[in-house]
């Protein structure tokens, strides 16, 4: 899987003459460029012409975030439990197009973009008084886009580093399916940024997340990672059903502690496929040969469809005794899980959002 | 547009060109017999095809249908001379009809499709799916060019009410022998729109589930044979092969849905107690509804409680989430 290059990049006038627009447009030399008035404008363009002149998915939208750059993550409702990270948004969009994605329904904007206005970020960051006293600890960029993907691009890490030095306690999760972590390994991170791998079972993995790397390929990168002194974190997110999960999820599960032992891993995430209802119809369309949403969904008291309790239980209760056989006494949640299903996988309920926090915290702290 | 009236041969109009049509399923039969009675009122439009003497139908297609029916040798008509451009001649027929009454979504779509010829999708959006009444959106643009291009079988369904037009929507993008039979399962029961919209997502879901076809699904002998008996409604029949859909694309839920019906029937519940699980399954939270008319209805719902609280069949229910 090679590093993602536009087919065609739009730039918002407005930031025409910042140095991070400067330094992408360089880095896309020969890229077709086109400028806009603004990224609302173009986005309700592509939505109102039936046959949009390029595909969004290839088109890498440069502009101004004029909201918050950093924001609680939008979790899920009670009783779901949540763990209260923070997301810091760098962009919006991902080029892996992976067929489960929420993206896909979840957002306006087709582009993949990205905000250059950094500086703006900057300030808000250093504003930031949950960043100063301690209360947000874990920060990330994967929510609306994998951390990675543009890093080639951007050079984001490498410039945010000088910040989080300043706040001692703070972590920035880079959350990815890539395996680029060349722009990371020469960094001197001082164990302000931990990164973390999209771990799924090859079969899922080769047909629903063919834009990301082979699974072999992120663990060959983790522990690239991990000989550079960061910290991992793996992510067993979406869990998919399929006829024979267990021998694919069981695999990756020996691949992955082939490759890294379980003192290297600040902690391991669970989540079942879950999705908002409209974007069955939605992925579908886009991915045909797709039969993941096909299988026994029943909706949540998120009004998410989920499988049913008592297959995430099972599923989640053999491969959280998988991970603990392989890797020993790992710390391992649930993303988005209920009581019930907590007890069955893991044996343990965290009374509240507030106990995950600080479970996880205390990991990185 | 300029006409001349003119009487023409029937022989002489060409009534297999359908490019100006914008009717679809609309029965010719009344229409004869109001010509029998009181003779055409309103001569159609014509336009001359090339140099041959022959002549396009650009309004009146069951008019003169009826006419020839009826054994008509010439029509009185309205020649449009000088020939207006093809896409004049299509708006000319578009307005004609819309002025006379609503369209239907199988002559929205044909109408959608014939006027993309001419105009530009982004014109075809912001003026004629209004004019048609449809939302101006590139989704309703792609859903009308959809149902448009739909296969004759699928249209002449939704015309005759079988096919609803969510259904037909997705009946489009399937297989054909998929859609055959889907539009068959229709044609033998009897579904409301969403219903139709529940069995054609666990139809789609199953055969991609068991790398099947949808027409797979359906030729299974269960539903085969409810379809075979006589003694059900076309409701009932529909219903039925709706609960062996769900039996088997939820097959978990199921079970959990008939296992707490057998348990809540051997608690024995006084008839104003309803125990109800969560919804699908989904948490731990059993709800105990007691319905009270009077203050002795409350005192025997607390004589009550302590055995339903003791029996170990409600003690199962409620520890096996736990």
């Amino acid at each position: 899987v090679s590093n993602f290059r536009p087919e065609r990049i739009l730039v918002e006038q407005d930031v025409l003459g910042l140095p991070e627009t400067g330094r992408v447009l360089a880095r896309c030399a020969g890229v077709p460029q086109e400028t806009i008035a603004t990224a609302e404008h173009a986005i309700k363009e592509f939505h109102r012409q039936g046959a949009p002149s390029c595909d969004p998915a290839r088109a890498l939208l440069l502009c101004r975030n004029r909201g918050r750059f950093l924001e609680p993550c939008p979790g899920t409702k009670a009783p779901y439990r949540c763990c209260c990270y923070a997301i810091l948004n760098t962009g919006t969009g991902c080029p892996l197009d992976c067929t489960y994605c929420v993206l896909q329904a979840y957002l306006n904007n087709p582009f993949i973009t990205l905000y250059v206005n950094w500086q703006d970020m900057l300030g808000e960051l250093e504003q930031s008084i949950a960043l100063r006293d301690g209360s947000v600890v874990r920060i990330g960029t994967g929510e609306y886009g994998d951390s990675l993907a543009l890093e080639h691009l951007t050079g984001f890490t490498e410039w945010i580093l000088p910040f989080l030095r300043t706040r001692p306690g703070l972590v920035l999760e880079l959350q990815t399916k890539t395996a680029q972590v060349e722009p990371l390994l020469g960094l001197a991170h001082q164990g302000s940024i931990v990164v973390s791998w999209s771990l799924n079972a090859e079969p899922v993995a080769d047909s629903e997340e063919a834009g990301a790397a082979p699974v072999a390929a992120r663990l060959a990168a983790a522990r690239r990672a991990m000989e550079a002194g960061y910290r991992l974190v793996f992510h067993f997110d979406p869990v998919i059903y399929y006829p024979g999960w267990e021998e694919g999820y069981a695999r990756t599960v020996r691949l992955l502690a082939e490759q890294i032992p379980g003192s290297a891993i600040a902690w391991i995430s669970i989540g079942f496929l879950r999705f908002m209802p409209g974007l069955k119809a939605l992925a579908q369309k886009r991915f045909p040969r797709t039969d993941i949403f096909a299988q026994e969904f029943v909706p949540g008291l998120d009004h998410k469809m989920r499988y049913p309790q008592a297959l995430r239980a099972e599923m989640g209760a053999r491969l959280g005794g998988w991970l603990r056989q392989a890797l020993g006494d790992v710390f391992i949640y649930l993303c988005m899980e209920h009581a019930p299903v907590w007890r069955r996988c893991l044996g343990l309920v965290p009374a509240s959002n507030a106990e995950l926090k600080q479970m996880l915290d205390r990991r990185v702290g | 547009m300029q006409t001349t009236m003119r009487t023409v041969d029937l022989e002489r109009i060409q009534q297999q060109d359908r490019t100006f049509v914008v009717t679809a399923g609309r029965a010719v039969a009344r229409l004869a017999q109001s010509i029998r009675s009181i003779g055409l009122i309103n001569p159609p439009h014509l336009a001359a095809a090339g140099a041959s003497g022959s002549y396009r139908i650009v309004c009146g297609f069951r008019r003169i249908e009826a006419l020839a029916r009826l054994g008509y040798a010439q029509v009185p008509a309205r020649i449009c001379e000088p020939l207006p451009a093809e896409r004049d001649l299509l708006l000319f027929a578009l307005h004609d009809n819309i002025g006379q009454r609503d369209f239907n979504p199988v002559e929205q779509g044909e109408a959608i499709c014939r006027l993309c010829r001419y105009v530009r999708p982004d014109e075809v959006i912001a003026t004629y799916l209004p004019l048609l009444g449809l939302p101006a959106s590139a989704r309703a643009l792609g859903e009308a060019l959809a149902l448009g291009q739909a296969d004759e079988g699928l249209k002449q369904a939704m015309v005759q009410g079988d096919v609803h037009q969510r259904a037909a929507l997705s009946l489009a993008a399937m297989q054909p022998g998929d859609r055959e039979a889907m539009i068959s399962l229709f044609r033998h029961t009897h579904m409301s729109a969403s219903k139709q919209a529940e069995v054609i997502e666990a139809c789609d879901d199953l055969a991609r589930r068991e790398r099947s076809a949808v027409a797979a699904v359906l030729q299974d002998q269960a539903v085969q044979s409810v379809l075979r008996r006589a003694d059900l409604s076309l409701s009932q029949k529909g219903d039925q092969v709706r609960l062996w859909l769900r039996r088997r694309r939820l097959p978990r839920l199921v079970h959990s849905e008939e296992q707490f019906a057998r348990t809540r029937r051997r608690l024995k519940l006084p008839a104003n107690m309803q125990l109800q699980p969560p919804p699908f399954f989904e948490g731990s939270a059993y709800v105990l509804h007691i319905a009270l008319e009077k203050r002795a209805d409350l005192a025997a719902a607390a004589h009550e409680l302590p055995r339903l609280a003791a029996d170990p069949l409600l003690q199962n229910l409620l520890e096996q989430d736990r």
